[in-house]
């Protein structure tokens, strides 16, 4: 191997150094017209340095061959678990990561112009180089942890630059919302490394790649498991159906941003993962399947919500999701290069079409186009595609509402069980407790406390019945207060939500 | 033992038959619409129907477990069907509620009777698909064809406000939705399980057996299916929707289309338990846990009910926790006891239901406090549901008597003495709550302020359809051993898979 390869982590850490240098600018009092410029052009400056290694790197790999895996040390291991420093460098990885840096240095040098004067100017800038060196390691990445790294650097870089405008509330709740979507998948991606590292005792993209060539150790459920956590987190990046709702919403960001996140680089990432899992894949005929439907779905939904959009910037996102699925239904059916060919046009085509969507006012004259007769008549449809089918009433139906019906299931727990059982001051709920406390002359507190007391109740009250013959119904009250308790877990056995919580339970003791 | 033995004597093809009449009714009865002749064609095709199922009973070889009058179909992919003792007793059964429903349906003077009864006429022949296929597949369907149907029936013939009747059909759906996911997950693994080692898919019963399924899928196919079964028939603590549907939904025809018919507890007869035996062996303890639990919990929320539906409703989740502690002991007894409890509850649920929907076609209302004093009225109606609620007790002369008597054997000798004195205690809490319920509806003063409507006398059709109920209980009940004989070789070969001794 060239020893020159080495100088592949400049690529990712330069945008990174850069972001921590605009950061100590800012804190060190940049402001105004003149505070502009060293911002850019750190952020450009780390952008051309990336992409000068990599087309560097690429030309050496020309020559010499490109070397596959690199591994430059360990970042840190524990018992079987390691976790190398290492990268990929083969033709896929290093063409798509220039295009990566290229797109990239394009953006931040028309966003230089784009943000002049704007409040976040510099915090834009540090946005982008965070997303720049994410992307650009889950491009390189060797390993699956790498990958992960990358894969939040993105995610987090997103919710900032969605959130660009914070003191707009529909900013921030866009930003969450994307950013939470984006989560689910960052869950199929841990579920993924912790089944690579535990059954194949490594997650590094050339090991799994080995053991599914090698049919002495491949096993076909877990390859299907491992893969259901991997594709996961590609369909969520790739805002592909049922995820596809949270690209409409993180359109709320600067142009520039949307551009290279929605349009030409972040929606791609779950495609590369996905043309990186093509050994594995190949082995498992039924995901692809799948895989090949979902993109289908998700192609058919961008194209019809594509077609009722009013503005720009909703329509390139729902052609984007349309060209993404497209490549996803290319997976599926094995065209893996095809695929990858169409990832790479695709980016450097709406990249270019998002840079140019602010301009569209003065470039096109007349209304926008009318829906198609066909859509129009057909009522159904249309008013399918206009609500985006429902995904995100759906979604907040399913997984928004009985989470916060739980998350208040538990704080009334907490406040009339576990308060009372530790001590803490409770919120007294009216008079009937206020008799049941006695004369108030002594109060328990805690757990202890409360037993001694109760102890000492329990022996007046027996010291009573036998003395003075005064037991009057106390049998009955302890039902009917058992009772009520019964009911009140009946009530929470009658919501659905409980039903999911039990199977869940169930299959965590089982598995 | 792996295997179940089939026997191809299919001379005219009864159960596609059976499957079909039902269907063509509820189409003929359709066609009619709402015109007289309508309610008399439905009423004649469940009356066949009825025959047809005798005819069935008739052509079961009972001595032998295997399943009989195999049909498959070249063209309809994975049509299977089969029968054995066991499935044409529940297939009788099925029947006969049906014939049933057809007379009470009109009694009760619903609205829109001929709807209501080809509904009622699909949901049979949904239901008779569903006793008679050896197919997981197109269980799950007829299944899902099946609910559809009561979704249907509780969203628009339920005699409640517009927000309750929503609520009803909501939780109903959303519940029987999870249900149905986790049975279809469950026979996607068994399948895939065989598609893996035999390289060809297939969700035939028989097929399936060959090849079980392994260690931790098949403990994940088990609860699957399993926790799928349990919210259909219900199980604590996965009953939630019951209660709701009783109280908010349809009176009788819709609870009685879903509890009379235990097609959860057959399933798990008929699938769960031979597909995943290793699976069963292991959490057998602690279904019969819960089930236990479920007892009891569903007795003392019983006493805390002030509605006779609701009532009800915890009544069933009692005694369906009592079939599936027979079920689970995997003793022949236990089994058998658990078939003919099944089938004797969903009798005596049935006349319950109809005898509280007589009542609240007089009141209008089910709310414990505002009924009482009936039994002067209308003492036929009471004493059916006396009948109905004693036989759900286990009353000698019901049917419930030997069956539950079986199942505590059975339990006796699997789990010892202190469990089985604990279910034979939950039986006894619900004959306290079902005597208490009887006493305020019926026998307790008329409440203030209610008295002022006289109620009207038995009708003759109500005498006619309480009748019948409660004659086909006490008849089940005299001829017990035929009804034994016709499923013990059946759930004796089930039992012996799981090594059981005699």
């Amino acid at each position: 191997m060239n020893c020159w390869f080495v100088f592949v982590i400049w690529v990712p850490l330069l945008p990174l150094l850069a972001a921590a240098g605009i950061v100590a600018y800012v804190l060190n009092g940049a402001a105004g017209d003149h505070g502009e410029p060293p911002t850019a052009r750190l952020a450009e400056g780390a952008g051309w340095g990336a992409l000068l290694v990599l087309l560097g790197l690429a030309v050496l790999a020309w020559i010499d061959g490109a070397p596959g895996h690199v591994t430059l040390g360990t970042w840190f291991a524990s018992g079987r678990f390691v976790a190398p420093i290492s990268f990929i460098l083969d033709p896929l990885s290093l063409g798509f990561g220039t295009l990566v840096a290229l797109v990239g240095v394009v953006t931040l040098r028309f966003a230089r112009q784009y943000l002049h004067r704007e409040a976040g100017f510099h915090r834009f800038f540090i946005g982008l180089s965070l997303f720049l060196s994410g992307m650009l390691l889950i491009v390189l990445a060797g390993n699956a942890v790498l990958t992960f790294v990358g894969w939040e650097l993105c995610g987090i870089s997103s919710w900032l630059l969605i959130g660009y405008a914070y003191e707009r509330p529909v900013a921030t709740g866009n930003a969450l919302y994307a950013f939470l979507s984006n989560r689910i998948g960052d869950a199929g991606l841990i579920l993924g490394i912790a089944l690579a590292t535990w059954w194949l005792g490594t997650a590094e993209w050339s090991g799994i790649q080995a053991w599914a060539a090698d049919a002495a150790r491949f096993d076909k459920v877990q390859a299907r498991l491992l893969l259901f956590g991997f594709l996961l987190a590609a369909v969520a990046k790739s805002a592909q159906v049922p995820f596809a709702a949270w690209i409409g919403r993180a359109l709320e960001g600067p142009t520039p941003s949307s551009a290279i996140f929605y349009g030409a680089l972040m929606v791609h990432a779950g495609v590369y993962l996905t043309i990186r899992l093509e050994p594995v894949l190949l082995q498992v005929p039924d995901i692809m399947v799948y895989l090949a439907l979902l993109g289908l779905l998700s192609a058919l939904y961008g194209w019809l919500g594509g077609l009722v959009q009013t503005d720009v910037k909703s329509s390139l996102a729902f052609a984007t999701t349309t060209q993404v699925g497209l490549m996803f239904l290319a997976c599926g059916l094995g065209w893996f290069q095809f695929a990858a060919w169409h990832m790479a046009l695709h980016a450097a085509w709406r990249a270019w079409q998002f840079l140019l969507s602010p301009s569209y006012l003065h470039l096109v004259a007349g209304k926008a186009k009318a829906p198609p007769a066909w859509l129009a008549r057909n009522q159904w449809l249309y008013a399918a595609a206009l609500q985006r089918f429902w995904l995100e009433p759906a979604a907040h139906g399913a997984l928004t509402r009985p989470a916060l019906a739980v998350a208040r299931d538990m704080r009334d727990l907490d406040d009339n069980l576990l308060s009372n059982l530790v001590g803490m001051p409770e919120r007294r709920r009216g008079g009937a407790d206020a008799a049941e406390g006695g004369d108030g002359v002594i109060r328990g507190h805690g757990l202890a406390g409360r037993a001694l007391l109760w102890a000492a109740e329990r022996c007046a009250a027996l010291e009573r019945y036998f003395v003075m013959q005064g037991a009057e119904g106390g049998l009955r009250r302890a039902l009917r207060r058992a009772g009520e308790y019964l009911r009140s877990f009946e009530a929470l056995l009658e919501q659905p939500r409980y039903l999911v919580i039990a199977i869940a339970i169930t299959f965590m003791v089982i598995l | 033992v792996n295997e179940i033995r089939e026997l191809s004597a299919a001379g005219w093809p009864l159960l596609a038959i059976l499957q079909l009449l039902p269907l063509a009714g509820a189409a003929a009865v359709l066609v009619l619409g709402e015109r007289r002749a309508a309610v008399w064609a439905g009423r004649a095709f469940a009356l066949i129907e009825l025959w047809l199922a005798v005819v069935l009973y008739g052509r079961i070889d009972a001595a032998s477990p295997a399943l009989q009058l195999a049909e498959k179909s070249g063209w309809l992919p994975g049509y299977h069907v089969a029968a054995d003792g066991i499935s044409a007793l529940f297939v009788l059964l099925c029947a006969l509620l049906v014939v049933l429903m057809a007379l009470y349906e009109l009694v009760r003077g619903l609205a829109r009777p001929g709807r209501l009864l080809a509904l009622i006429l699909l949901a049979e022949a949904a239901l008779m698909g569903m006793l008679l296929t050896a197919n997981l597949a197109w269980f799950a369907v007829l299944s899902l064809a099946e609910l559809a149907i009561t979704a249907y029936l509780i969203g628009h013939w339920s005699t409640s406000t517009p927000e309750n009747r929503a609520l009803a059909t909501v939780r109903f759906i959303q519940f029987q939705a999870v249900g149905l996911a986790l049975f279809v997950a469950g026979i996607v693994i068994l399948a895939w399980g065989h598609a893996d080692a035999t390289g060809r898919w297939s969700f035939d019963l028989l097929d399936l057996a060959r090849v079980p399924a392994q260690g931790r899928f098949q403990s994940a196919a088990f609860f699957l299916l399993f926790y799928g079964l349990a919210v259909r028939t219900p199980l604590f603590p996965l009953h939630g929707w019951l209660p709701n549907v009783m109280h908010r939904g349809m009176v009788s025809i819709a609870p009685a289309l879903l509890l009379g018919v235990k097609v959860g507890i057959y399933a798990m007869l008929r699938f769960v338990l031979p597909l995943t035996e290793e699976a069963v062996i292991v959490w057998q303890i602690w279904i019969v846990g819960f089930a236990m639990v479920g007892v009891f919990y569903a007795a003392v929320l019983a006493f805390l009910q002030t509605n006779l539906r609701r009532l009800l409703s915890f009544a069933v989740v009692s005694h369906t926790s009592l079939i599936v502690i027979g079920l689970f002991t995997l003793h022949p007894l236990g089994i058998a006891g658990a078939v003919l409890l099944s089938v004797n509850f969903g009798l005596a649920v049935t006349v319950m239901l109809f005898m509280v929907g007589f009542v609240f076609r007089r009141t209008r209302t089910t709310d414990l406090a505002r009924l009482g004093g009936m039994f002067e009225r209308i003492p036929f109606i009471a004493a059916c549901f006396l009948v109905g609620g004693l036989a759900i007790v286990g009353m000698p002369g019901t049917p419930g008597f030997d069956a539950a008597h079986f199942v505590l054997e059975a339990a006796m000798e699997r789990f010892g003495a202190l469990p089985t004195v604990a279910a034979a205690l939950g039986n006894v809490t619900a004959a306290g709550f079902l005597l208490w319920a009887f006493q305020r509806a019926f026998i307790a003063p008329r409440p203030e302020g209610e008295g002022a409507q006289a109620l009207e006398r038995t009708l003759p059709m109500e005498y006619l359809v309480g009748g019948l109920a409660v004659a086909a209980m006490l008849l089940a009940a005299w001829y017990f051993e035929t009804w034994l004989d016709l499923v013990e070789p059946a759930t004796r070969a089930l039992a012996l898979r799981f090594g059981a001794a005699d």
